[in-house]
C-alpha cells in the first residue's frame, strides 16, 4: 500500500520549527502554550487535521487582548519619559493586497506557491528604512505563522532565504538557537496563541521586547490575512 | 427543537426544550420562555446570477472573456476587465475539462456545514481555455480520498449533481482518467452517470508471522471493546443512529463489524452477504494500535494504511475513532 513516507521535502524542517517555536515560548509568559511540550518527532508524528497541515504545525485560535501606543517622535519622547521607558522607532512600513482568485500564471493570478503581499509589502517596508541586506542588518523577526508551512514562505519572501530553499532556515541554522535571526521569540502564532485580529499586536510587543532584553537594533514585525493570505503587513523597528 | 432521534452537534444542555417558566422580580411576575435564534437571509447572486444559473438550469459553466485581452476568467468574478482598463467582458461557455493548478488540501474533519461532503479535496481547476482557476470540490470515484490521487496537473472533469440549487457545490470534478470514453464524450455529466460502485482495492502481501500475531489480538480486543461498548453510554451515543456492516480485510485475515443503532458485534471471518462498505489494513496491528490510543483510524486513512471503499463512510470511520476513547472514560 502506499503511504505517505515524505510529503514534500520539508516536512522535516517543519516539524523542527514547530520544536523551535516551542522551546522559544518558554520565555513569553503570555504564551497560551508555554507549558506545553512538542517534539520535531511529536510534531512529524501528529495527525493531519486538513491534509498536508499537521496537528502540531499550526496555530492554536484563541482569543486575547493587546495594545500598542502608536505616537508622533515628540510624543513619543515624552510619553516614554514619563513611563521611564525607551520608545522603539518604525522606521519602514508596507502593506500589500494581492489576486485572490488563483491561477497558473503568477504575475497575472494569486501562485498558491508563493506569497506576493508578503513579498511587496516587506520589501516597501526595507525601502522605507533603507535595508538592502535583511539576514545580516534585521536580528529579531516575528511573522505570522498560522502553518509552519506558511512561516516558511513568508521568511522567503521576506529575503532571508532564498524562496524554494525555505529548508534552509534550519539546514543552514539560519532560525536555530544561536543562529543569525530570531524569529518568532514569543513562540509565534503556534505556541503563543492566535487571537485573529490582534495577533501581530503580540507580535510587536514581543520583537519590542526582545529587542531590548537581547540588545538588538532592528527587528520585523509582519502580519498577514484573507483568504490565501492575501493582505500583507511588514513594519521595520528600530531602537535609537 | 430537533427531535431526540436525530443526530446532535449541540450538546444537549446547550439545546433547551420548549418550555417556559415564571420569573418574580419586586413582586411582578414575568413570562420567560426558551428562544431559539436563526441567522436566515436571502441574497440575490446579483450579476453573477447568470453563472450560478448556469449550474442550477443549463448544465453549463459559464467564464468571461475580455473583449481586448481576450483572457477568459472562471468563476467570472470581475465583468469588466481589470487589465486592460475595465474592458467589456463577454460570457463565454466553457469545456466541462481542464487540469488542477495546484495539489488541493483535503478537508476531513469539517464542520456542521461541511460534514456530508467529507473528505473533499479543495480544489482548483483550470478549464481549458480559462487563465483562472475554478474553486470546486474533487473527488473520486475508486474509494475514500487520499492525497495520493490529485496533484498539480492532474486531467479533471466537471461532474453536475442530480440535484443543484445555485451553489458552487453543484459541480465536482473527478479524475479524467477514471472515466470511460463515453463518459469523458458526455457534457455535461450527471452524478448519476457515474460508478462509485468499482473501488480499486489496494493489494495485499502474504501476512507476516507478526501480522497474524498482531491479527488474534485484534479481534480478542474488538470483542472486549464490543462488550465496553454496551457497558458507555458515550460510545453508545457516538454509534447512535448509525447502522453498517463493515467487511474488515487484513492480510492476515478477515472480520465484520456491525454496527446497530448503539451496538457494535464483532464477528470472525467475512461477513455473510454484501457489506455497506470494506475496510482494507493490509497491517492488524494498526486496529491494536488503534484502540490502545497509539493511532487513530482517521490518520491512517489520509497516512494510506487503511483503506474503505466508500469515500462517505469516512463518517463511519469518524464515529468508530471515538469508541475506545469513550469506552476509556466511561470505565473511569
Amino acid at each position: 500500500m502506499r503511504k505517505v513516507g515524505i510529503v514534500g521535502a520539508g516536512i522535516k524542517v517543519s516539524a523542527k520549527i514547530a520544536e523551535i517555536l516551542c522551546q522559544q515560548a518558554k520565555n513569553n509568559p503570555y504564551a497560551q502554550r508555554r507549558d506545553e511540550v512538542v517534539t520535531a518527532e511529536m510534531a512529524m508524528n501528529s495527525r493531519y487535521v486538513v491534509y498536508p497541515f499537521k496537528l502540531l504545525e499550526m496555530c492554536v485560535y484563541s482569543e486575547g487582548a493587546g495594545g500598542i501606543i502608536f505616537a508622533a517622535e515628540d510624543d513619543a519622547k515624552a510619553i516614554c519619559r514619563n513611563a521611564g521607558t525607551e520608545p522603539v522607532w518604525i522606521t519602514g512600513i508596507g502593506a500589500s493586497n494581492e489576486h485572490h482568485v488563483a491561477g497558473p500564471d503568477y504575475t497575472r493570478h494569486k501562485y498558491m506557491g508563493r506569497i506576493w503581499s508578503d513579498y511587496i509589502a516587506t520589501h516597501k517596508a526595507y525601502e522605507m528604512a533603507g535595508i538592502t541586506d535583511p539576514l545580516n542588518e534585521i536580528g529579531v523577526v516575528e511573522l505570522h505563522d498560522a502553518f509552519i508551512k506558511q512561516l516558511q514562505i513568508t521568511m522567503g519572501e521576506m529575503d532571508f532565504v532564498p524562496i524554494g530553499r525555505t529548508d534552509d532556515l534550519i539546514e543552514e541554522e539560519i532560525m536555530t538557537p544561536g543562529g543569525k535571526v530570531l524569529v518568532n521569540p514569543s513562540g509565534g502564532l503556534t505556541f503563543g496563541g492566535h487571537f485573529v485580529g490582534g495577533s501581530n499586536i503580540f507580535s510587536s510587543w514581543s520583537a519590542r521586547r526582545e529587542m531590548f532584553n537581547r540588545g538588538i537594533a532592528k527587528g520585523l514585525v509582519h502580519g498577514t490575512g484573507s483568504t490565501v493570505a492575501q493582505y500583507g503587513v511588514a513594519m521595520v523597528l528600530e531602537r535609537s | 427543537m430537533t427531535s431526540k432521534s436525530e443526530p446532535r452537534v449541540i450538546p444537549e444542555h446547550m439545546n433547551p426544550p420548549l418550555e417556559s417558566e415564571v420569573l418574580v422580580k419586586d413582586g411582578a411576575s414575568y413570562l420567560q420562555s426558551n428562544e431559539a435564534m436563526f441567522t436566515f437571509y436571502k441574497r440575490t447572486k446579483g450579476e453573477l446570477s447568470k453563472y450560478f444559473l448556469g449550474l442550477r438550469d443549463e448544465k453549463k459553466i459559464w467564464g468571461r472573456k475580455c473583449s481586448k485581452c481576450a483572457a477568459i476568467r472562471v468563476p467570472p468574478f470581475a465583468e469588466m476587465c481589470p487589465d486592460c482598463d475595465f474592458a467589456e467582458m463577454d460570457w463565454v461557455e466553457m469545456p466541462d475539462v481542464g487540469e488542477m493548478n495546484s495539489t488541493p488540501p483535503i478537508t476531513y474533519f469539517a464542520h456542521s456545514l461541511f460534514q456530508s461532503w467529507v473528505p473533499f479535496g479543495r480544489g482548483r481547476v483550470v478549464l481549458e481555455g480559462a487563465e483562472t482557476a475554478l474553486p470546486i470540490h474533487v473527488y473520486t470515484t475508486k474509494g475514500v480520498l487520499t492525497p495520493f490521487v490529485f496533484k498539480q496537473g492532474t486531467p479533471v472533469k466537471i461532474v453536475f449533481r442530480d440535484e443543484r440549487i445555485g451553489k458552487p457545490t453543484d459541480v465536482f470534478a473527478v479524475p479524467l482518467e477514471e472515466l470511460t470514453p463515453e463518459q469523458r464524450s458526455t457534457s455535461p455529466l450527471m452524478e448519476s452517470e457515474l460508478d462509485f460502485s468499482q473501488p480499486v482495492e489496494p493489494e495485499m502481501g502474504e501476512a507476516t508471522d507478526s501480522q497474524r500475531a498482531a491479527f488474534d489480538t485484534a479481534v480478542g480486543m474488538l470483542e472486549q471493546l464490543a462488550r465496553d461498548v454496551e457497558r458507555s453510554a458515550r460510545a453508545q451515543h457516538n454509534l447512535a443512529g448509525w447502522n453498517r456492516k463493515i467487511a474488515v480485510r487484513t492480510a492476515a485475515g478477515d472480520l465484520g463489524l456491525h454496527i446497530d443503532d448503539s451496538r457494535l458485534t464483532v464477528t470472525r471471518g467475512r461477513p455473510e452477504g454484501p457489506p455497506d462498505f470494506v475496510m482494507i489494513a493490509e497491517d492488524p496491528q494498526l486496529l491494536v494500535d488503534w484502540m490502545t490510543f497509539k493511532e487513530a483510524l482517521t490518520n491512517a486513512i489520509i497516512a494510506g494504511t487503511l483503506w474503505i471503499s466508500a469515500n462517505q463512510e469516512f463518517t463511519t470511520i469518524f464515529k468508530l475513532d471515538r469508541l475506545p476513547r469513550s469506552t476509556h472514560r466511561d470505565a473511569g
